[in-house]
């Protein structure tokens, strides 16, 4: 299918150009917001003497004037610079990006892939069981676990199993590699998506398994377990699909709420110290980050779905 | 047209024999009934119509035979299918039947084929599933069975996805699907419905040719024209029950019931002597949740009698073969000979 791949090519294409200007909106916008908000990165200090601040100004270019300032930092972006933290003293961005992001990016996986094997598998039991009380069941899951926020969710989990029960640690990553420190954070960051998937797919499958050609399928005799894997998955999984784009780049770039309650040292909790302390770079370079996976998982959804759907690409 | 279409099998008992089929939904009203107690037979080789208003009950009563009703719905009374009773069959059991030796045409091609798979897959997983023939060989089956239905290019079909084939076409396929198990008995469901009537007469040729193959078609449509080009009998129905049944010929030449005979009189016509339009029966079809006592038809009859609104007339089975539901029709077809 000669045709179709062309397709897949020209989305990949237009979405690629498509995300250039998109991303330039949100450096700028980034930028000046940053410098808009009263305060600077070396206005707290109280020891310090205007001689010093006014060297801290000039060392960090914060003495020209923002035209100057806006220019220098995008071509500084275009080498690939996000530049020195202006709080994090010795550091670049950069190398806080690199030394926060594999922590946010294993726990938001993991956490993906539980809520998505089980949320897939609740949806799909409600919807093949649907307004039978199991399936009661799944949907008042699904709501609790929608409005329950994650700072109420977080701490009692801890409370429970941390504090109370001792089975897991409260809090903290030990060296990185223990398994115990990253159950709780998983499970808090993996419940409300839980709950999404299972909602989306359930109502998804429900309407796929209402699809003329579901009967189609029947009439040939085909079983109940190739009628759901075969024919009602593909119209089914779509919802979840585009889900997952914007929701894998939200988890993976750090949960700020998460990880501040269990101390975890991954992006998230870099970024809020930032934006309190007025670290102009590594808010800009976080938000960049932030940015940039977006446009990367909206194009894997826009791949996966002309793989899944041939139609794409096509009217 | 093909009423003289014989077969040998015609003599023993019948392939399809379907008696008092109740198609039964729970509402909050009591039951509702949207077939109710419809009998029929069918041989090899024979064609069948089903006409009717919609919701009529005629399209159930195909899934009935099928056990594709709703959910919700319950089936009663009997369907022998080769001597067998396929009420109470499990899922299982009936898969066995299903694609092999019962299939089912949709109406409408647009949406009976799954858009997200090839052709191909859709064709031949009903051999690889019940004959658990290798990927190639089901291929080749696969396109055995588009030619059979004159697609042109089959080869090129097989990698191509519903979207890609235009509505003819993809009716064509949904046949091929159908007849690839090599069913003794088609159901088709309003099969040229969805369809340009140049296309329409190429599906309904194509139905001939299975039919003149041997295999039993049972056809519901609402086009009194698709019934008299393909069917050797034809069974009206009306609020879920059979108002007439009898040779295409007999009852579409001299229909027996008034009910016959305004679906008749509505179909448009370029007689120089009849309104172009048709006329339409007036009123509606009956609300089934309060069908009115007696006869379902009466209020929209124009013979109503006093009995016609007390009681509801049987399926009278009449010395000629034809059978009749109606209290101003004699049962006796010399005596109907000189009726206004």
């Amino acid at each position: 299918m000669i045709s179709r791949a062309d397709a897949m090519i020209s989305i990949v294409i237009k979405r690629v150009a498509g995300a250039i200007p998109t991303l330039f909106a949100i450096v700028t916008l980034t930028f000046l917001m940053m410098r808009l908000t009263p305060g600077g990165p070396f206005d707290r200090g109280h020891a310090v003497s205007p001689e010093v601040q006014a060297n801290l100004m000039r060392a960090y270019h914060l003495d020209e004037p923002l035209t100057a300032q806006y220019l220098r930092y995008l071509k500084d972006l275009a080498h690939g610079d996000f530049g020195p933290s202006f709080t994090n003293k010795d550091f670049t961005v950069t190398q806080l990006i690199r030394q926060g992001f594999p922590v946010s990016l294993q726990l938001g996986l993991s956490a993906m892939a539980l809520a998505l094997v089980i949320g897939l598998a609740l949806g799909t039991y409600g919807a093949l069981h649907r307004n039978r009380p199991s399936d009661h069941a799944v949907v008042a899951f699904s709501l609790v676990g929608t409005i329950v926020p994650n700072f109420v969710m977080a701490p009692l989990l801890t409370l429970l199993f941390g504090v109370t029960l001792r089975w897991l640690p409260a809090g903290g990553w030990g060296d990185g590699h223990q398994l115990s420190y990253k159950i709780l954070p998983v499970i808090a960051l993996a419940l409300p998506r839980i709950s999404s998937i299972a909602r989306l797919s359930r109502t998804s499958m429900i309407e796929a398994l209402q699809m003329p050609y579901i009967r189609t399928a029947r009439a040939k005799g085909l079983p109940r377990r190739l009628i759901l894997l075969r024919h009602a998955s593909r119209a089914a999984i779509l919802p979840v699909v585009s889900y997952l784009g914007p929701a894998t780049a939200g988890i993976i770039t750090g949960s700020i709420i998460i990880e501040q309650v269990f101390s975890i040292p991954g992006i998230g909790r870099y970024f809020v110290d930032a934006a309190i302390n007025r670290d102009y770079t590594l808010v800009s370079g976080v938000v960049v980050f932030y940015g940039t996976i977006i446009v990367i998982f909206n194009l894997i959804v826009d791949i996966l779905y002309g793989v899944l759907d041939p139609r794409v690409g096509k009217r | 047209m093909s009423g003289d279409h014989q077969d040998p099998r015609d003599q023993s008992e019948p392939m399809l024999r379907v008696t008092s089929l109740s198609t039964v939904f729970p509402s909050p009203a009591g039951t509702v009934a949207a077939v109710d107690g419809v009998s029929f037979s069918l041989s090899a080789g024979q064609t069948l119509g089903i006409v009717g208003e919609s919701g009529s009950g005629k399209s159930l009563t195909l899934y009935s035979i099928m056990g594709l009703q709703p959910d919700t719905a319950r089936v009663e009374g009997s369907i022998l299918f080769e001597g067998r009773e396929l009420l109470g069959l499990r899922d299982r059991d009936l898969n066995r039947l299903r694609g092999q030796r019962i299939a089912l045409v949709f109406q409408d091609p647009m949406t009976a084929l799954n858009p997200y798979l090839t052709i191909e897959r859709q064709l031949s997983e009903v051999l690889q599933y019940h004959r658990g023939v290798s990927r190639s060989e089901a291929r080749a089956g696969a396109l055995e069975a588009l030619r059979r239905v004159h697609i042109p290019e089959p080869e090129r079909q097989l990698d191509r996805y519903p979207h890609q084939l235009s509505g003819g076409m993809r009716q064509r396929v949904v046949i091929a699907m159908a007849m690839i198990g090599g069913p003794a008995l088609l159901l088709a469901d309003e099969p040229t419905t969805a369809l340009d009537v140049t296309i329409q007469a190429e599906i309904l040729d194509l139905l001939a040719e299975q039919r003149d193959g041997g295999t039993a078609i049972l056809l519901v449509t609402h086009d009194l024209g698709v019934v008299a080009r393909l069917c050797d009998r034809v069974i009206v129905m009306y609020a879920g029950r059979v108002l007439e049944e009898g040779d295409t010929g007999q009852v579409f030449g001299r229909p027996l019931h008034p009910y016959t005979e305004a679906l008749l009189a509505a179909v448009p016509r370029l007689d120089e002597d009849a309104p172009p339009a048709g006329r339409a029966i007036e009123g509606q079809p009956p609300d089934p949740l309060a069908l009115p006592d007696g006869c379902a038809f009466w209020p929209r009859c124009s013979r109503v009698m006093p009995a016609c609104r007390r009681d509801r007339p049987d399926l009278v089975v009449r010395s000629d073969g034809r059978a009749v539901a109606c209290h101003a029709v004699a049962p006796d077809p010399l005596a109907s000979e000189d009726r206004p």
